[in-house]
């Protein structure tokens, strides 16, 4: 058995609980030893991949001796050890369960030097004791845990009730040190061993061989394989050699590298691990295999893209909507899918997304604006009248049909599916961000060749929104003209970069909103975003702070919708955002210059 | 401490930021270099093998973090042992980088500035606590680095570089 020391200090420096926590981070099975000020050994404390394999001072283990080691003054040094320990072996607790104990005794320890001073006092009970060793022998760490925080009033109360006799304590070597009573012993003794008996340097030296020691059967770990409680190897000579407490004698060669780095169990981006609990039904199972079933051959005057414009008044949307998209296959000829969205919450993506699905249904195109971002927003922001306690995320669970939740609007030709999800329960969003293609088959099924799909995503770029990115053909990002926000947004390419090339949506654009040419910042941002991006992405039309957003907004209207007060003037500029986005688009939309008036 | 469910936030939170660790090395250094201009100084012209290293050794980090506890037992290579790695950067960075101990506030900072932009409004409170406590407990021993006794020429050698 190879020790390496790895480090070694004072303990007035880093102190047992230190140690441990950063012993942590040892994966190797490592030991800490711990001297005394005068160099005798007091304990050895043995760690492997956060676990605690044993603790040793004297013939004390377990809690046992970590009670007795807390708060002592010292020297420590850090070994790593090669080798593997027997696979039977069985951690005594958790590293962090060892620090939760130390931390109490830590804080019992300092109560006790705050009174008026040490006493003795009555050992613990004995079935403490016994708890304690049998805690030492493996699963127990509950019970022992207890009798630790058991232990500490009772010293309070002590504490409380007695006289100062501060000479007793070392003078009176008791047969079971009781911890709490050693903690504080050290400072009375000016830092040697207060136990003479129990921790002379002279027999701590043959330690490793000493274990178990015959006076305390009831805290050597008993039920541990007698194999695995082989003697130990006699103790090198500079150091006292750990006791290789449940090692087999012969440490088998280490067979290299046998962990492998765990790989996550895949769980896609954001949804947490619990979240793997109950799938719902496929959707097609639940909501009708209206939209997944191979479809009907798309009318042959269907073009994938671009949209044609329509000519007439559109016909409503909605009415039509649920029958006939789902007939439409997710591998035919579909309309654009555009994901707007933002790394940054707060930055107006929801009124970009449904004022800019305004302007394009004014422009004579059908929309869908599906909602996407869990906080209903959209529903919220066009103060709907409907129901918007569905949509969405239920279609998304199986609990409802599409045809059901898709709202018609007073615009014709513009249709909203609402987040809905609301009377669903809170993992809804962590199991539909796990199965995102649910999501995309979804936003397929809406996107009729005729329609453009606008998808208002949700804040971030993972989870939902990484899936409607991965589903949507376009993304039209949003960035607040704000310092900070452009920064968050220098990760976007990224995020879009990342996304597999047959997923991947084109960047349809970046907008700024919130925009104030008099202030310098937002200029900086235009200017970033421009580097960022790219200046042809960025739309030289940033959204301004206006008042009739918030008009708007409290009147739960588009603004194009807005009567007076700058409500035209700002739907105007969703009227060149929309020309702009249908060119990034791809769609064809008649030129001024093209028309005649006679 | 760092509790082990505190581990976990900072494993999942991680796999968020896998996907933009390039951006999120920039913006560390950037941040960093806001805070303090000074430290530019400490790093080469050309940043790139920096931010390299950072992410590797960020991700080296956390993989560390998500050991399944069925492996507790299993034997690990020196250079894959996280605390031997991190006490051999530590040491790397006080003796051959000549970093000052208090450089590692500012740096915890712009660490946590970069998760908090890259991961968003899923950077809460608990999960800003969970990253600096790992931080905190890292830099602990990175600046105990100077008091290894371990063989100076290979633990963690090969895991990284100044970050």
């Amino acid at each position: 058995m190879d020790r390496v020391p790895v480090l070694a200090g004072t303990l007035d420096e880093t102190d047992l609980e230190g140690l441990v926590e950063m012993m942590t981070l040892f994966r190797q099975l490592s030991t800490v030893e711990l001297e005394s000020p005068a160099g005798a050994p007091e304990g050895t404390l043995w760690m492997k991949s956060g676990q605690v394999i044993d603790v040793i001072a004297g013939d004390l283990t377990g809690l046992d001796a970590v009670r007795y080691l807390v708060g002592r003054p010292g020297s420590y040094t850090v070994y790593r050890i090669e080798g593997v320990i027997d696979p039977t072996t069985q951690p005594l607790m958790r590293g962090t369960e060892l620090l939760q104990v130390i931390s109490e005794l830590k804080t019992d320890s300092a109560r006790l030097q705050h009174s008026t001073g040490l006493q003795r006092r009555g050992a613990l009970p004995d079935e403490s004791a016994t708890v304690v060793s049998a805690a030492a022998t493996a699963a127990l760490v509950e019970p022992a845990d207890a009798s630790a925080r058991q232990a500490a009033p009772s010293v309070d109360a002590s504490a409380a009730t007695s006289q100062p006799q501060s000479g007793d304590a070392a003078e009176q070597p008791p047969e079971h040190t009781t911890p709490l009573d050693t903690v504080s012993a050290p400072r009375l003794r000016d830092g040697s061993p207060p136990d003479s008996a129990e921790t002379e340097p002279a027999s701590l030296t043959a330690l490793p061989a000493a274990v178990p020691p015959p006076p305390r059967a009831p805290s050597t770990p008993a039920p541990a394989p007698p194999a695995a409680r082989a003697p130990s190897t006699p103790a090198p000579a500079p150091l006292p050699a750990p006791a290789p407490m449940r090692m087999p004698p012969p440490l088998t060669p280490a067979p290299g590298r046998a962990f492998a780095p765990s790989p996550p169990a895949a769980p896609p981006p954001a949804a947490p691990r619990a979240a793997a609990a109950p799938a719902p039904p496929p959707v097609p199972a639940a909501a009708g295999p209206r939209w997944a079933t191979p479809a009907a051959p798309p009318p042959p005057a269907a073009r994938p893209a671009p949209v044609a414009l329509r000519a007439g008044p559109p016909a409503p949307g909605p009415a039509r909507a649920p029958s006939a998209e789902l007939e439409h296959s997710a591998s035919g000829p579909h309309g654009p899918i555009l994901a707007v969205f933002a790394n940054k919450g707060g930055v107006g993506k929801t009124t970009i997304a449904v004022n800019l699905s305004v302007a394009l249904v004014r422009r004579g195109l059908e929309v869908v604006l599906v909602d996407a971002d869990p906080r209903n927003d959209v529903g919220n922001a066009l103060a709907a009248r409907k129901d918007t306690s569905r949509g969405l995320y239920d279609v998304l669970d199986g609990t409802v049909a599409l045809a059901d939740v898709l709202l018609p609007t007073a615009l014709p030709g513009f249709a909203i599916l609402p987040a809905g999800g609301l009377n669903l329960p809170e993992d809804v969003f962590a199991r539909v961000s796990a199965q995102p293609e649910r999501i995309a088959a979804l936003l397929l099924a809406l996107a009729r060749p005729n329609t453009i799909v606008v998808v208002d995503s949700p804040a971030g770029l993972r989870g939902v929104s990484y899936s409607v990115l991965s589903a949507s053909t376009h993304a039209l990002a949003v960035v607040q003209a704000e310092p900070l926000a452009v920064r968050s947004a220098a990760l976007v390419p990224r995020v879009l970069d990342g996304i597999p090339a047959n997923h991947r949506p084109a960047l349809a654009g970046v907008v700024l909103n919130m925009f104030d040419r008099r202030v310098a910042a937002s200029l900086a941002v235009l200017d970033g975003a421009c580097e960022i991006f790219g200046a042809e992405a960025v739309y030289d039309i940033p959204i301004p702070r206006a008042g009739v957003f918030i008009e708007a907004s409290a009147n739960g209207a588009p603004v194009a919708l807005m009567d007076g007060s700058g409500g035209t003037t700002a739907g105007f500029i969703f009227e060149s955002l929309a020309s702009h986005v249908l060119a990034r688009l791809g769609l064809s939309t008649p030129k001024l210059s093209d028309l005649r008036l006679l | 401490m760092l509790s082990q469910a505190e581990r976990e936030m900072v494993v999942r939170s991680w796999r968020l930021v896998v996907p933009i660790a390039d951006t999120a090395a920039d913006l560390f250094y950037r941040r960093l270099f806001e805070l303090r201009p000074d430290y530019r100084a400490y790093f080469p012209e050309d940043m790139t093998g920096q931010k390299k290293k950072l992410v590797h050794m960020l991700a080296f980090i956390v993989r560390s973090m998500d050991w399944p506890d069925s492996a507790w037992n299993d034997d690990v290579s020196p250079d894959e042992d996280l605390f031997l790695v991190v006490l051999a950067l530590g040491r790397r960075h006080t003796e051959i980088y000549g970093i000052p101990d208090e450089a590692y506030a500012p740096v915890g900072e712009a660490l946590l500035w970069t998760l908090d932009y890259g991961i968003g409004k899923d950077f809460d409170a608990q999960l800003r606590s969970a990253w600096a406590r790992l931080y905190g407990l890292v830099a602990r021993v990175m600046k105990m680095g100077v008091r290894s006794i371990a063989d100076r020429s290979k633990a963690g050698a090969q895991a990284g570089g100044r970050s």
